[in-house]
């Protein structure tokens, strides 16, 4: 399981905690007001999370930094109307895995996934190609699954949430959640399956 | 390990190791958040802009959509009777406005400004006088009933008995029994009241002593009197296109009873079928209303809840479905019996949507649970087996409650059309959802055998 980066304060705070309610409804107030200040911090703060859901989302492309602009532009413009309902980083998180949906959704004339790098974690250099090449092939298969079964991988298991908690951000129960996110395993083993078979066919073996 | 897990653990290990940013990067993000601020701030101030727009166009075709319904769907229309010292009964639209200048035995003068009124005019002595006037009319009459409405400043008249004159700018006209005076300026105002005008030419030729009595009471009483039978029922009119007589009066009309202009006391209302000015146009002549439901005396109060629902339910018994559903009307109060028993009384006359719409009117307008969940049932049953719309019976089932319901019979029940609505619709979850449920809590029930064919 990975541990997600503990994100600054003020996006963290919920509704459901009885202590975070105060400073929540004062969040709440500065930006509705339209406090420049206090809407700047929260996007700074959520800058370095909202690129890690992109990156998990699309993979990491040449064009992650065109996603992550157009997220927490829409992430702004929706503080405006925030009203506490959800953390912010739940609300930013919603809006980061629609905006990939709407980058899915574009039409790309470059299907290849065009991997920048792998981080080193301390491999050599043919181990980080191999896993760049690993890394394509998994998400030209995440690629082709629909919009609700990728959501559901990245977040189930390329995020690390439980399923209640993806169900939270994609605003479905934890039971469609759940059921989401067995669809989309099977289909990406079935899919690299079939590709594993199409490879061996043709290498003769 | 599967290859999928192993891709993901890869993919895992790509942003998990990634390194910090460097300054260049930094600078980067911060230029990012600005961007972001901007723009953002600029989007919501246009998508304030749009949401102002789209609010105030459909707020204009709101209004138009309403006033488009109320000029072709007006509000129903009630009535109301007045009783001249005189012996003349008068039963006028609620919207209407007049006065009685005269009310002696030689000269007897109503001056109407709008809507309608149906005249039933006592017998005219010898030189005696009996008038209408409307701004541009004299209806003058002669011995008879008839209809006199005022519509836009322009005046339409229809004899139902005797003769009237009517005098105007440009002449005079005489009409008999079953004529009209500019009949197209007409509403339903008028029509409102056909019923009522027809039974009171009836009445006449029987001679009936009601008008005695009260001419002898020499006071001016206002009841407010049910609709015509043949007005459209309010009920009906939002749950059936069907234009069923009904023989109970609009619930809706009279609690929105309004005094006239006339300064007069209300007295208790009474069932349409009852009130022996207003009789339906079907019953023929030789059979007096009375007999077929008895009318409360003029003192007799409203019928309280408890006291229709007894009686409807002692009709439906006996099989009177008209008398049962006349009773269910007639009472106030949201008292969930009294839509049982419309229900049932509609039921029992065919009338299976209007049966089930009464039902439904239960689950939707949040009485009691126990009703609503039986409601619900009953309503999904019409649905379902005699209307044949699955959905809706699916939809309403559900809505209600009934298979939470803590009678183990009813909810056996519902459990068990749950299925077959499951079926119905061909949703193969909740079929399999409702047989285990049903198999589990009833393994010797009813259905069991059915639903074991479909595990």
């Amino acid at each position: 399981m990975i541990a997600v980066t503990d994100l600054p304060t003020w996006t963290r705070l919920s509704p459901l905690v009885a202590r975070d309610r105060p400073a929540l409804d004062a969040l709440v107030s500065s930006l509705r007001s339209g406090d420049a200040s206090v809407l700047e911090q929260v996007v700074e703060e959520l800058v370095e999370p909202v690129s890690r859901w992109v990156r998990r989302l699309i993979g990491p492309r040449s064009d992650v930094d065109d996603v992550v602009q157009e997220a927490l532009t829409e992430i702004a413009a929706a503080l405006h109307r925030f009203e506490g309902r959800s953390s912010i980083q739940t609300l930013a998180h919603r809006i980061t895995t629609r905006t990939a949906s709407r980058f899915y959704r574009r039409p790309r004339a470059d299907h290849d996934h065009e991997i920048d790098g792998v981080a080193d974690g301390g491999v050599g250099p043919e181990d980080e190609a191999s896993n760049r090449q690993q890394l394509a092939r998994l998400y030209r298969h995440i690629e082709a699954l629909s919009e609700v079964r990728r959501t559901a991988f990245v977040l189930c298991c390329l995020e690390g949430m439980e399923p209640a908690e993806a169900a939270e951000v994609a605003q479905c129960s934890a039971v469609t959640m759940r059921g989401r996110l067995f669809e989309a395993r099977a289909e990406l083993t079935a899919r690299l399956s079939r590709e594993d078979t199409r490879v061996a066919r043709r290498s003769g073996r | 390990m599967t290859e999928l897990d192993r891709l993901i653990g890869i993919a895992r290990q790509d942003l998990d190791g990634s390194p910090p940013p460097t300054s260049k990067q930094q600078a980067s993000r911060a230029a990012m958040v600005r961007r972001a601020v901007i723009a953002g701030r600029a989007r919501h101030q246009k998508s304030q802009e749009r949401r102002l727009v789209v609010g105030v166009v459909s707020m204009l075709a709101l209004a138009a959509v309403v006033l488009l319904a109320m000029r072709f769907w007006p509000a129903p229309i009630s009535e109301y009777a007045l009783d001249l010292p005189t012996g003349d009964h008068l039963l006028a639209t609620s919207d209407v406005r007049f006065t009685v200048e005269s009310q002696t035995s030689a000269l007897r003068r109503v001056r109407l400004t709008e809507g309608a009124i149906l005249f039933d005019v006592a017998p005219l002595g010898p030189g005696s006088v009996f008038e209408v006037l409307t701004e541009s009319e004299t209806v003058r009459v002669l011995g008879t009933v008839f209809v006199v409405e005022v519509a836009d400043a322009r005046t339409s008249v229809r004899v139902y008995e005797g003769r009237v004159e009517v005098v105007s700018r440009t002449g005079r006209t005489v009409l008999g029994a079953g004529e009209r005076y500019q009949g197209s300026v007409a509403t339903e105002r008028s029509a409102s009241l056909e019923a009522a005008g027809v039974g009171a030419a009836a009445r006449r030729t029987r001679a009936a002593p009601v008008r005695e009595r009260d001419a002898a009471r020499g006071s001016v009483v206002v009841r407010s009197a049910a609709s015509a039978a043949s007005a459209a029922n309010e009920l009906d009119g939002e749950l059936d296109a069907a234009s069923d007589v009904e023989a109970g009066p609009a619930r809706g009309a009279r609690r929105r009873s309004v005094a006239p202009a006339v300064d007069a006391r209300p007295v208790p209302s009474a069932p349409a079928a009852s009130v022996a000015s207003a009789p339906s146009p079907e019953t023929p002549p030789e059979t007096p209303p009375e007999t077929t439901v008895p009318p409360p005396s003029p003192a007799e109060p409203m019928l309280t809840s408890e006291e229709a629902v007894r009686q409807a339910r002692e009709a439906l018994r006996v099989g009177d479905a008209e008398r049962a559903l006349a009773l269910s009307r007639s009472a106030h109060g949201d008292d969930p019996a009294l839509f049982f028993v419309e229900a049932d009384a509609l039921r029992m006359l065919g009338r299976a949507q209007a049966a089930a719409q009464v039902y439904e009117r239960v689950v939707d307008h949040r009485l009691q649970p126990p009703a609503r969940r039986r409601a619900g049932f009953l309503a999904a049953e019409l649905w379902y087996r005699r209307l044949h719309d699955p959905r809706r019976a699916t939809s309403v089932l559900l809505r209600s409650g009934a298979l939470d319901d803590p009678s183990p019979t009813l909810r056996e029940r519902a459990l068990a059309l749950r299925a077959e609505l499951a079926e119905a619709t061909e949703d193969r979850a909740a079929l399999a959802e409702a047989v285990r449920a049903y198999l589990a809590a009833h393994p010797d029930g009813p259905r069991a055998a059915w639903m074991r064919a479909r595990e």
